[in-house]
């Protein structure tokens, strides 16, 4: 089957045929890339329909000295197909977003929006630790380009921060990868999750630090998220729609398919740390949103506190919070991706996204507010969104894995989620006109269809969540398994060395 | 199969120098402007026509001393990829500048066939016949600029040291033959005189470090990087590397494989650069103090390198400084196997520095080429702050500059992080992990300047419009190579581990000698 590899290659075709094709005509461009980018995101829908279970290899290279051939192995099921669903639909939702604010440019927006689609699919659907590396890294470089081309004035210092943070985080699990490929002779995934025990005791912390902080730092869990505010307000928002959207998802993705599956002792045993650490971020971020003067940094706060509600949820292992882990990352997706392409066209419009220079919106832009504050109240998990079937299933299992208080203080961050929300719709929409409301017109034909979508998803999937949570948050459901196993052996026998427990992984290995 | 003389393989070599001199002997009779008209042309002809000579020409050895095999195929290759970069940017550059003569392009073909010959010699002799070819013909490229005093610095240090480290070079030559009593590689020693070899082999590897230009023998770089034009920086510093190392690497791995009893016969025939050698334990004692002088030298030219880009403001003098870094990368594929790793305790290969070397090559010709279109006349605009924003002007060079900078910072989908994954890699596996986490750090440390000079390049505002001089060759190949970088990762396995085909040639050589012989 050649179609997962053809799923990898299109949008680096995309790109090449972008480039090439269009010149100076930024309108052009925008039609290309809009059709090119609709015909990819066409071209992923068999993922989560008809084609749910694929699993491809073509032999790489052989790792010198050992016998751990790299592979192309590439595999896609529930989680990875609803994920790249979400990566292909936002990637044309960027550019439709993208079109006030990066104008002429367009052609170099295309060339590293695609090749950052590709990257993120490709990380999606990759079963192996070296394939996988390379399209993590590998969105770097052309979010930098992008950073530094359509960023704001602080964009050099952010597109700096936003490199160092997550090329320095990733070092180290590179290491852990080589480290891994000589002694276990593999860099499949499946064969590393099944003979991890084989690893030398003393380096399982070492290596799951290494692993834990390189996605810790893209999700980003508290105290790893210094780059997140800045890269944020500094770039455009149609491309934080696909940074904040899709790709900070990836690493959240990473603990659940590599994290979990690879170190379940280590998960268990540090579980107590990512769940303190994911609740500062959730209560910390929701409460430093509030006095945010610029919606972009706000939204980024927002950002750090939903996630680190989901990091909560995968750390509390159980099923119901891996699954609403699931439904949320997708949720958040939408919804984030949504308040961004708004807030950038403001930003288009007038060079700020500042709470106090705007007011009274409503009057100038109705169609902007009536979908600003629909996505907003997504974004608070408002009964009838995705975002609230993801957020009631994580405090659930957190209620139920944890324990009382991690649940009522999770859910707190919900409460204050919407007093920031509330405040920004206020200032902004309501209230006295700012210096720049006049600067303000409404949206455009293409910029409604940019958000419309997104919402109507969004409650799509609040009433019917199914698909989601069948699909995607029953593979998360199983990669959380070996953990949980853990967890009921040390119950069961609390004088037991944690090494000596058999895990069966036979959930999380079970994709042909 | 049809018999085939086995001189054969010389053909891209002998296109090259062909080639060269169709453009010298064409140069008097073209006037100026179509001097930077036609002859890139010519030139370009001539390599296109020795790459495809160099896929096609079969495998094998002429009479020991030239020898072809998948990594030196390679490694041609990508010599023969740069000069036709170089050539492209030597185009754009000239015609620019409004240059008087047509020689460069020559001077380039000839040193291309210097160092081809660098890379297919398996006989010392010839490596420095080669050598001498090469450091002549850029010598006269890096003072091309006659009346810039900083030309003149970079050339006048470039060439004194230059000349001197040739000496020690041919000193190391003429002790390695006493000890061996021939110039071919891997030979075995005459019983009793092995101290005379390693002190051969010593003033050999000093030699060639300088040429590689790693520290403490890298002070020249910095000026001649800078003093030659763009396009000749980008050539020098891509075919240099790959003719240093090659004769390192091939020099390396023959006296481990002559000291642990593989020594070059005339019935084995000589060691293919994709093969593994068996590593004695005898050998191992004897060769350690060289490996941790490769381990050290690697490391601080690493350290130094990298420290010293930091503060660059000059993107040249950046590049000429991460070049060290860059050899101290490649010196780290040098290391032996600690004892106690198991079947690698008595296997060495070098496919992970091969493969680094191919795609450094490609990226440092094409960043250089980028940048002279970039930098305006005379490259004089190649700071921070004349670059800042350039990107902007000219979005197809900012495009393909990025990519070869993301390669030389090791980020992926590029050869350069591939490259430094199998380096690091081995490093791992054979015992070094401490090294190899210090050189990843070291690595984002490098990627730090690389990345400065990408946001210079995109963010910033141009003061003036690029005066890149349209070429449209240049903009052809700087797309090839930069669609290069990244598909090369692809086939890392045609020079890596020798498991493609383990001592191919070794075999094939024999055999063909066997018939040969009366």
């Amino acid at each position: 089957m050649y179609y997962l590899l053809v799923l990898l290659l299109a949008p680096i075709a995309a790109a090449l045929i972008a480039s090439f094709a269009s010149g100076k005509d930024g309108d052009a461009s925008y039609r290309l890339g809009l059709l090119l980018s609709l015909a990819i995101a066409g071209l992923g829908v068999p993922l989560i329909t008809c084609m749910t279970n694929l699993h491809v290899e073509h032999a790489w290279f052989t790792l010198w000295g050992t016998n751990a051939s790299v592979g192309l192995r590439l595999a896609s099921d529930g989680l990875s197909g609803w994920l790249i669903q979400l990566v292909t639909f936002l990637t044309s939702v960027a550019i439709l977003g993208a079109r006030a604010q990066v104008g002429s440019r367009m052609r170099e927006f295309l060339a590293c929006v695609f090749v950052m689609q590709a990257l993120m699919i490709g990380a999606l659907l990759a079963r192996d630790l070296v394939v996988f590396y390379l399209c993590y890294e590998g969105m770097l470089i052309p979010m930098v380009v992008l950073i530094a081309l359509f960023g704001g004035a602080e964009r050099r210092a952010a597109a700096m921060w936003f490199f160092l943070y997550t090329m320095l985080a990733s070092v180290f699990m590179l290491v852990g990868i080589w480290y891994i490929a000589y002694h276990l002779q593999t860099t499949d995934l499946a064969l590393v999750v099944a003979s991890a025990g084989g690893l030398p005791r003393e380096a399982m912390l070492p290596l799951f630090l290494a692993f834990a902080v390189a996605f810790a730092v893209k999700v980003p869990l508290v105290p790893l998220h210094g780059w997140q505010a800045k890269t944020y307000a500094e770039t455009p928002g149609a491309v934080v729609a696909l940074l904040g959207g899709a790709m900070s998802k990836l690493g959240i993705y990473g603990f659940l398919r590599f994290v979990l599956p690879i170190f379940p002792h280590e998960s268990v045993q540090y579980a107590d740390w990512f769940i303190v650490l994911g609740l500062i971020g959730t209560v910390g971020g929701a409460l430093v949103a509030i006095v945010q003067d610029d919606a972009k940094r706000m939204l980024a706060y927002s950002s750090l506190s939903h996630l680190g509600l989901v990091m909560v949820g995968i750390f509390s292992f159980d099923p119901a919070a891996l699954n609403g882990a699931a439904v949320q990352m997708v949720a958040h997706g939408l919804s984030v991706a949504a308040l961004f392409v708004l807030v950038g066209v403001v930003e288009a419009r007038t060079k700020s996204a500042q709470v106090d220079d705007f007011g009274a919106l409503v009057g100038r832009a109705p169609v902007m507010a009536v979908l600003f504050v629909i996505a907003a109240l997504a974004s608070a998990a408002l009964p009838g969104t995705a975002n609230f079937v993801g957020e009631i299933q994580l405090l659930f299992g957190t209620y139920r894995g944890i324990g009382f208080a991690a649940a009522l203080i999770a859910g707190l961050s919900v409460i204050f989620g919407v007093v920031y929300l509330l405040i920004l719709i206020q200032r902004w929409f309501y209230g006295r006109a700012g210096n720049l409301t006049d600067q303000v017109t409404d949206l455009r034909p293409g910029e409604v269809l940019a958000v419309l979508p997104l919402l109507i998803a969004s409650f799509f999937f609040g009433f019917y969540p199914k698909p989601i949570a069948s699909q995607a948050g029953v593979v998360a459901e199983a990669l959380g398994a070996a953990p949980r196993a853990v967890m009921r052996a040390t119950a069961e026998q609390p004088q037991s060395q944690p090494a000596a427990i058999v895990v069966t992984t036979s959930a999380v290995t079970s994709h042909p | 199969m049809i018999a085939v003389e086995p001189t054969v393989l010389l053909l891209p070599l002998i296109l090259t120098l062909v080639g060269g001199l169709a453009a010298l002997g064409a140069e008097p009779f073209l006037s100026r402007a179509a001097k930077h008209a036609w002859l890139p042309w010519v030139a370009a002809l001539a390599l296109l026509a020795a790459g495809v000579a160099q896929v096609l020409v079969p495998f094998g050895h002429a009479h020991g001393l030239f020898v072809l095999d998948s990594a030196r195929q390679w490694l041609s290759l990508a010599v023969l990829a740069a000069t036709l970069l170089s050539i492209a940017g030597l185009q754009q550059t000239l015609s620019r500048d409004d240059y008087p003569g047509g020689e460069p392009y020559a001077l380039t073909l000839f040193a291309a066939a210097g160092v081809l010959v660098m890379v297919l010699a398996a006989d010392l002799l010839a490596l420095f016949i080669g050598l001498e070819i090469a450091s002549l013909a850029i010598y006269a490229l890096v003072g091309l600029r006659r009346d810039s005093r900083t030309s003149n610095e970079g050339l006048f240090k470039y060439f004194v040291m230059g000349a001197v480290f040739s000496a020690v070079f041919l000193y190391g030559i003429a002790l390695t033959y006493g000890a061996t009593g021939g110039t071919r590689y891997g030979l075995a020693v005459v019983a009793g005189r092995e101290h005379l070899l390693l002190v051969g082999h010593a003033l050999l590897f000093v030699g060639l470090l300088f040429k590689v230009g790693a520290v403490p023998f890298h002070f020249w770089s910095p000026d001649a990087y800078t003093g030659a034009p763009s396009a000749v920086t980008g050539f020098m510093g891509a075919v240099i590397k790959v003719g240093g190392f090659t004769a390192l690497g091939a020099l390396w791995l023959n006296l481990i494989g002559s000291l642990g009893g593989a020594a070059t016969t005339l019935a084995h025939g000589p060691l293919a650069l994709d093969a593994t050698v068996v590593l004695t334990p005898a050998a191992r004692d004897t060769l350690q103090p060289f490996a941790l002088m490769f381990l050290v030298v690697g490391l601080l030219s690493i350290v130094l390198g990298n420290f010293s880009a930091l503060k660059q403001t000059n993107a040249r003098r950046l590049i000429a400084f991460s070049s060290v870094a860059h050899a101290g990368y490649m010196l780290l594929a040098l290391a032996l196997p600690q004892l106690g790793r198991g079947e690698l305790d008595h296997e060495f290969a070098l496919g992970s520095l091969w493969f680094y070397l191919v795609g450094y090559a490609i990226a440092t010709a094409g960043a250089l080429a980028a940048l002279a279109a970039l930098s305006g006349k005379e490259d004089a605009n190649d700071s921070m702050q004349g670059l800042a924003g350039q990107g902007r002007a000219a979005p197809f060079y900012g495009l393909v500059l990025t990519v070869f900078v993301a390669s030389f910072a090791g980020v992926p989908p590029t050869v350069g992080f591939l490259g430094k994954f199998l380096v690091f890699a081995d490093l791992v596996a054979k015992g070094y992990v401490v090294a190899a986490l210090f050189a990843m750090l070291m690595a984002v440390v490098g990627a730090t300047y690389y990345l400065r000079l990408l946001v210079t390049i995109w963010a910033g505002q141009p003061k003036e419009p690029a005066h890149t001089g349209s070429s449209l060759m240049g903009q052809w190949t700087l797309a090839a190579a930069a669609i290069a970088v990244v598909v090369l990762i692809a086939w890392p396995n045609a020079l890596i581990n020798g498991k493609v085909a383990p001592h191919a040639i070794s075999q094939t050589a024999g055999a063909a000698l066997a018939e040969r012989a009366p």
